[in-house]
């Protein structure tokens, strides 16, 4: 039987311009998607989605603008002369640096939506955001973002916090709202250890909770706060709701979301990209339906025998469901554990929880009270 | 025990709260985008109450 919907996360070329010091890609560099995988991948997401449902395709990895402004203009081809029938949202993680006006207008008219990478205020991006020269990148980045903005198109900022932005995490607050920029801040993603990934950007637990609640009192008091990705989501998390939540609480994320390199290889997460033992299958041989799926709920359902039983008894379980897999694998070496975030997470929901309980319990208050005048005022009308 | 959670659980029901009553912006914001998706029928995120407006209602109209 068919899960539910998919959401494919596209990478069209295994190359980057950038260097950035905590980057978490260990798949090798290598060339780009030829048009055979994109028409396949299109013909199997789509009729694997329906008519009725809307089908999202992220391009993200490396650097995708590095595919050029032709392979966007093939997609949006294919899209809508042989797939038009079906809805889509495209959407694209870029690192910013290589947007240009045309490129910007092309991809603005064709309804992408544009995420670009930025880790906060100058002195924070440009410490580990370079160029392999080594020159920083925020003045580039700023540059695309402002390209953005000219023609007033949706932002969606994210950035990886480090050590150094735990530390100055009132910066990176003010920073995006003063740019009226929506973002998310992701913990550094660590890397196997013979990687050149400098170990020292990692966060612990604790730092990421301490910065995580100081972030949440910003957001939460501010009159006029930006909206937060994080924020929402570890809210979203104490409410109970999978209502728009992130990817890492869902639970299930092995089957909402693929990925698919640009050899057409598909992977339970980009993340997973090149990993051994991750490897669902390839788009041009492989059924969604027989294989690659049936793949992904094996590993799901490998996860959750784990999860379930050494989170069972947690009262923040229902809120983070084990959390990101990719996480675990990463500093536990193991997808199947819980997210090496756990008690990160266990200390923000336990700090939030009777904030946004005392807040709804006062607005419902509010309500009832008032419902109740307004019944009594009905009540003493002869 | 198991009432007093109950009750706990409660008072984080935001499907029952009119969002104009909380105090916290963010939170409002939040409750109300939620409350949106929730009451729209196909249960997708739509162009109100996406994070990003990252789903897209005008997909109809550019086909």
């Amino acid at each position: 039987m068919k899960g539910p919907k998919l959401t494919v996360i596209v990478v069209p070329v295994a190359r980057c311009n950038m260097s950035c010091a905590y980057c978490y890609i260990t798949a090798p560099s290598g060339g780009s998607m030829d048009d055979t995988i994109l028409h396949t991948i299109f013909a199997k997401v789509f009729h694997y989605n329906g008519p009725d449902a809307i089908s999202d395709f992220c391009w993200h990895g490396f650097e995708p603008l590095l595919a050029g402004k032709r392979f966007y203009e093939n997609v949006v081809k294919i899209q809508k002369q042989e797939f038009g029938q079906f809805p889509v949202v495209n959407s694209l993680q870029t690192n910013g640096t290589l947007l240009t006006p045309e490129l910007v207008e092309f991809l603005i008219a064709n309804e992408f939506r544009l995420g670009v990478s930025l880790d906060g205020p100058q002195f924070i991006h440009d410490e580990y955001r370079r160029y392999h020269s080594g020159k920083g990148t925020f003045v580039d980045v700023m540059r695309g973002i402002d390209l953005i903005r000219e023609i007033d198109a949706n932002i969606g900022v994210i950035g990886v916090l480090t050590p150094l932005g735990a530390e100055h995490i009132a910066d990176i607050y003010d920073f995006f709202k003063r740019e009226r920029l929506e973002f998310d801040l992701l913990p550094v993603t660590p890397v196997k250890e013979d990687s050149r990934q400098n170990k020292a950007l990692r966060l612990s637990p604790k730092q990421y909770a301490t910065a995580a609640v100081k972030l949440f009192d910003l957001w939460f008091s501010d009159s006029e706060p930006p909206r937060i990705r994080s924020c929402d989501s570890w809210t979203l998390a104490v409410l109970g709701t999978t209502i728009g939540q992130e990817c890492g609480y869902s639970g299930n994320c092995f089957v909402r979301f693929i990925s698919v390199d640009p050899c057409g290889d598909v992977w339970p997460c980009d993340r997973f990209n090149g990993v051994h033992g991750f490897k669902l299958g390839n788009i041009l041989s492989d059924s969604l339906t027989e294989t690659i799926i049936p793949k992904a709920e094996e590993l799901l359902a490998a996860r959750r025998k784990v999860i379930e039983h050494s989170c069972n008894s947690c009262p923040a379980y229902t809120a983070c469901q084990g959390g990101c897999p990719h996480q675990a694998f990463a500093y536990r070496a193991d997808y199947r554990l819980k997210d090496y975030f756990c008690e990160a997470y266990k200390a923000i929901f336990q700090y939030i929880k009777p904030k946004v309980k005392a807040q709804l319990e006062r607005a419902y208050t509010l309500t009832n009270t008032d419902s109740q005048k307004v019944a009594n005022s009905e009540r003493k009308r002869p | 025990m198991e009432s007093k959670q109950s009750s706990d659980e409660q008072h984080l029901d935001w499907t029952i709260v009119e969002p104009e009553r909380i105090e916290s912006p963010a939170l409002r914001d939040l409750v109300n985008r939620i409350q949106q998706a929730k009451s729209n029928a196909q249960g997708q995120m739509t162009e109100a109450t996406s994070w990003s407006n990252w789903r897209d209602t005008k997909w109809k109209q550019r086909r």
